[in-house]
Order: structure tokens, then sequence, then C-alpha cells
């Protein structure tokens, strides 16, 4: 069983590699998909970083959003795959039903999913808890709702991301002027 | 040297009482090399017996090897060997038979993109070509194609000359022949037509009901399969076979 778990996990890049390339083939899909993935991720954690609701809420609106989002994520790629719509009901059983009668076995698909997931819940953690403290800390300096805050925290990181691009795009154009 | 080989194989469908048996017990080997023909009437079982063995989920009893390798225990490894051609597999209908063949062929190990394109080439099939838009022969020629494009050692071909013009048979049996000249190659294939039986098959089994009701080599004892083996299957077999007109 050790070895085939190595096996597996010495085999997910063959999986890595089909999802590029189905995302290189659907390029407005690709985008959609990427797209949808942002707003969801953004508008998940901000709701789970409203300072006042129970940690009970939050834990059950963090793993409804994080399971909606990685199923949204499965589902398109089904979708890509011409999966019958019946089978779409099941994201994990999706992939494997595409992948059925091709060398790939259900272990290593199970692990590629499993590695996705983490990925993203780390990418998750990473922005959601950051942007907690920072609007309870927001919320209690400048005495605004707790609600509110993690939407003025984003929309400060959003105009400071705009001052930064449009900073670095000054400085290539500077570069392509001296250039010429 | 022995490629696939059923060990007393059986399929049962259904619950309760109504569970029927599918495949009843069924035994033979083929060896690398030859080409084998399964013949008989529809619903003998002659499709089940190729979705029994590429099938992951298939709960039959009895074992399936595959030179020597227990299929069921590693199954993904066996479908590395497979070029499955069947009109039932399904490929994604709105990609480009080019696309199918980046995104699907990497999944084999010694998968050959050239090789694959200059098939299709072959066939007068091009890359940019949509699955969907294929007509039936198109599209097992694309299946041949990409069978080949993974160096498949063993061919499963599902009813591929049924229905198909008799260019097409002389093409797909000289394609056979040059496939089988390679000693690790060997391809099993269902058909209702009793002509290639008789000329082309190097083994030939009949299923009835579920059974192998016989098996051999071509013009040993086979020659005869008509008269030897179970008179009441292959009278209906023959029954059920529309291109029967004998040489």
């Amino acid at each position: 069983m050790e070895g085939k778990l190595q096996e597996s996990e010495g085999q997910i890049s063959r999986l890595e590699h089909f999802e590029k390339m189905l995302q290189e083939q659907d390029d407005t899909m690709y985008l959609l998909r990427r797209i949808l993935k942002w707003v969801c991720l953004l508008i998940s954690v901000t709701v789970c970083s409203f300072t006042d609701i129970g940690q009970g809420r939050r834990l059950l609106a963090t793993v409804a959003m994080v399971m909606n989002i990685f199923t949204m994520g499965l589902l398109s790629m089904a979708y890509t795959l011409d999966v019958p719509v019946a089978m779409r009901r099941n994201a994990v059983f999706n992939l494997y039903e595409a992948l059925k009668y091709f060398p790939v076995d259900r272990l290593e698909i199970y692990m590629f999913l499993r590695k996705r997931l983490l990925r993203f819940l780390s990418l998750y953690g990473a922005l959601a808890f950051p942007l907690r403290l920072m609007a309870e800390a927001l919320a209690g300096s400048l005495g605004i709702s707790s609600l509110v805050a993690p939407l003025v925290v984003w929309l400060m990181l959003a105009a400071a991301g705009g001052v930064m691009i449009r900073v670095g795009m000054a400085r290539r154009y500077r570069k392509k002027v001296r250039s010429l | 040297m022995t490629g696939l080989s059923f060990e007393n194989v059986s399929l049962q469908k259904g619950r309760f009482s109504k569970r029927k048996v599918i495949l009843d017990n069924i035994s033979f080997a083929l060896e690398q090399g030859y080409l084998c023909g399964i013949a008989g009437k529809n619903g003998a079982g002659k499709t089940t017996l190729f979705e029994t063995i590429i099938s992951p989920e298939s709960d039959y009893s009895g074992r399936i090897t595959w030179r020597g390798m227990d299929i069921r225990k590693r199954h993904a490894e066996f479908m590395q060997y497979v070029g499955h051609v069947s009109e039932d597999r399904c490929y994604p209908y709105s990609k480009s038979l080019g696309q199918i063949g980046d995104l699907f062929g990497p999944l084999y190990r010694e998968w050959n993109r050239g090789l694959y394109l200059s098939q299709l080439a072959a066939f007068g099939l091009s890359p940019g070509k949509e699955k969907g838009g294929l007509s039936r022969g198109e599209n097992l020629k694309f299946q041949l194609a990409f069978a080949m494009g993974h160096h498949a050692k063993l061919y499963l071909l599902d009813e591929v000359t049924a229905g198909m013009d008799v260019i097409f048979r002389r093409e797909f049996f000289e394609l056979s022949g040059r496939l089988l000249e390679n000693e690790e190659v060997s391809v099993l294939m269902t058909t209702h037509i009793e002509q290639e039986l008789d000329k082309k098959m190097d083994y030939i089994g009949i299923l009835d009901q579920g059974r192998l009701v016989s098996f051999g080599e071509n013009g040993r004892g086979m020659d005869g399969w008509r008269q030897d083996g179970d008179e009441r299957g292959n009278r209906e077999m023959r029954g059920g076979v529309k291109e029967n007109s004998r040489k």
C-alpha cells in the first residue's frame, strides 16, 4: 500500500499537466474560472472576517465557502471534459469518471484533489487571518462597525494594489522611453 | 507468451430475484502476437466482456491476468497497455483530435505524439477536426490512431468492422496484420461477420448467453466450429448475423 501511495504521489504531476492542458485549451472557461475563484474567495474571506458573528457560524461559513469554491473548480473541469450533466453532481466522481478508462487510478485522483484542497486552504488562511486582525484593529481604533471594517480593509488593500500597479506601469513606461 | 488470460470469470448483475448471469465461467488464454475474434448474437455478452476487462469497477468473480499480472489489482498499470476501440468510448466532443491527443496522451508512458499525428494523417483525419463532427468510421479510425500513438499492446476492438464498407474492412485487416508483426501485440475483437472469423482470425471464441461455448485455434478443430461447437448457440448466432453471405 505504501509503495502504491508513493507511486501515486509521483504521478500527481501527470494530472497537474492534464489540468494545465485543459486550461490552456479552453481559454474562456479558464479565465471565467479564475475570476469566479477570486471573487468567491474574497467574498468568503470578507464574510468570515466579520468580527461580530459567532465562532460556530464563522466556521460553518468558512467550510461552506471553501467546499463551494473547490467544487466549482472541479465542476468547470468536468464541464470542459464534456462529462454528461447527470454525472456532474459529484465533482470528485466526475474527474474519476472522465479518466476511468485511462491509466489513472482512484488513489491518484484523490491524492491530486487532496493536494489542491490543501493549497487552497493555505491560501485561504493566509488571506483570512491577517484580514480579520486588520479589521478588528480598524474597528477598534476608528470606532466603525465590525461589519464594515473588513470591507474598508479590502478597499484600502485594493487602493494600495492599484497604486502599486500604477507605479509599476509608470516605471516600465519610463524604462521604455529611456530605451528609445 | 500468454497475454490476456481469463480464469473462471463470471459476472452477475441485478439484485435478489432479478439477479442475472451476464458472463458464465469464462476461461481462455490469448497468446501475444495473435488475432482473436469473439462472435455471438446480440446480447450474448461480447461488449460486457470488454467492459469487464477495462472497467475498474467491474465486480466479477474469477481472475483476469495480463502477462501474469492480476488486472484487478493493478488496473491503472494494465490500462497502459490497452487500446480500446469502441463506438461507446467517451472522449470530449468539443475538443479537436489534436487537443485530445495532447490532453490524454501524456497519461501514457509510451505516448508518441508524432506517431499519433502521422497515423491520423494516414487515416485521412485532420488534427484540427472536432471529435463531435466525426462519422462512425472516422471515430473508430481516430481511436485506432490514439491506441497506436501510445503503443498499445492489447487492442480491444468492439464491433469495429460492423456496418463499415469493404474498403475500410480491407484496410483495417491490413493494419491489424501490420500491428501483429510486433510479437508483443495481441488483438481481441468482437464481430458479427462470419467471413472475418473464417479468414482473418487466429483464434475464434463463440459466446452464447454469457457462456463461451467454444474457443480454439482457427482451422484446428475450430475450422468446424459451426458443427463441433454448441450447435444451438452457433445456429442462433448465425440466425442473428446479417452479413453472413458465405464465400
